[in-house]
């Protein structure tokens, strides 16, 4: 049962972040903000986002090796594609 | 839920699928961003048309749903069958929003004559938004079939790798939907 509390607290602060997140990268789209550094910003933000995703809400963070890594490598060459295009 | 376990959670199967359908989806992002290049200005002025505050919404039910998936696999390890029942609802529910959401902001584009051939920005958008839209069809589909099984008590602490297996690949999803949103939407 204090694992499963604790199980959780941790994905509910975990969402609440994520949420928080989401609400910054909205608010940088509205504001207008524009510029190679704040595109790279918002992407990191989004990586972030997404290795949160694997490790907490996929559960990742429990398997060894590569198995724990899949989905942070995809998030990582993802991310070097975006910087090299966007600073092209 | 601390321990360190050599594989994922559950099927193996899905995994391999999701790395799969991971790849195509980098590879449409990663064309979409060279394709950019040399569109800078074509791409910034019609990403203006999107309807940010409506993606917002998705991102918010699509999140919401995958914190719901995560509660009813937290609530069937526990043997909370009934609660895992109504977190798994729940889920389904804000995947409905997104659908809803979706369709609304197809329909918008269809009435304003917008097609894959209108630029090379909306055939990125629309093929790239409707793949995930489809997606997000087949991920309702396999937590419907969840949800009722779970009705029917056909889960527990020990017979789970399933919901596991479904969770996975909703969350997947909503991966997917997190880069597509600043990418397409914001940058």
């Amino acid at each position: 049962m204090k694992i499963k509390k604790q199980s959780t607290i941790v994905e509910t602060v975990v969402f609440l972040l994520l949420i928080a997140l989401t609400l910054v990268t909205y608010q940088v789209g509205k504001m207008g903000l524009s510029g190679v550094n704040i595109s790279l910003g918002v992407f990191a933000i989004a990586l972030f986002k997404g290795a949160l995703i694997s490790e907490h809400f996929m559960q990742l963070k429990h398997a060894s090796g590569l198995w724990r890594w899949m989905i942070l490598i995809w998030l990582i060459l993802l991310g070097i594609v975006i910087y090299l295009a966007f600073t092209a | 839920m601390t321990k360190v376990t050599r594989y994922p959670p559950g099927e193996i199967i899905i995994w391999l699928f999701i790395m799969a359908e991971l790849l195509v989806f980098g590879l449409f992002f990663s064309a979409y961003a060279i394709t950019r290049i040399d569109n800078v200005e074509l791409f910034e002025l019609y990403q203006k048309n999107l309807d940010t505050t409506a993606a917002l919404y998705n991102t918010i039910a699509l999140l919401s749903s995958s914190y719901f998936v995560i509660r009813s696999v937290i609530a069937i390890k526990a043997d909370e069958q009934k609660n895992a029942y109504r977190w798994m609802l729940l889920a389904v529910a804000m995947g409905l929003v997104f659908i809803v959401i979706k369709t609304d902001e197809f329909s918008h584009h269809i009435d304003n004559g917008i097609t894959l051939s209108t630029n090379t920005f909306y055939m990125f958008y629309l093929s790239l938004a409707f793949f995930h839209y489809l997606h997000v069809i087949l991920g309702l589909v396999i937590l419907g079939v969840l949800a009722h099984n779970m009705n029917k008590g056909m889960y527990s602490s020990k017979e789970n790798a399933s919901v596991e297996t479904g969770a996975s690949y909703w969350h997947m999803v909503d991966l997917v939907w997190l880069i597509l949103f600043p990418l397409v939407y914001v940058m």
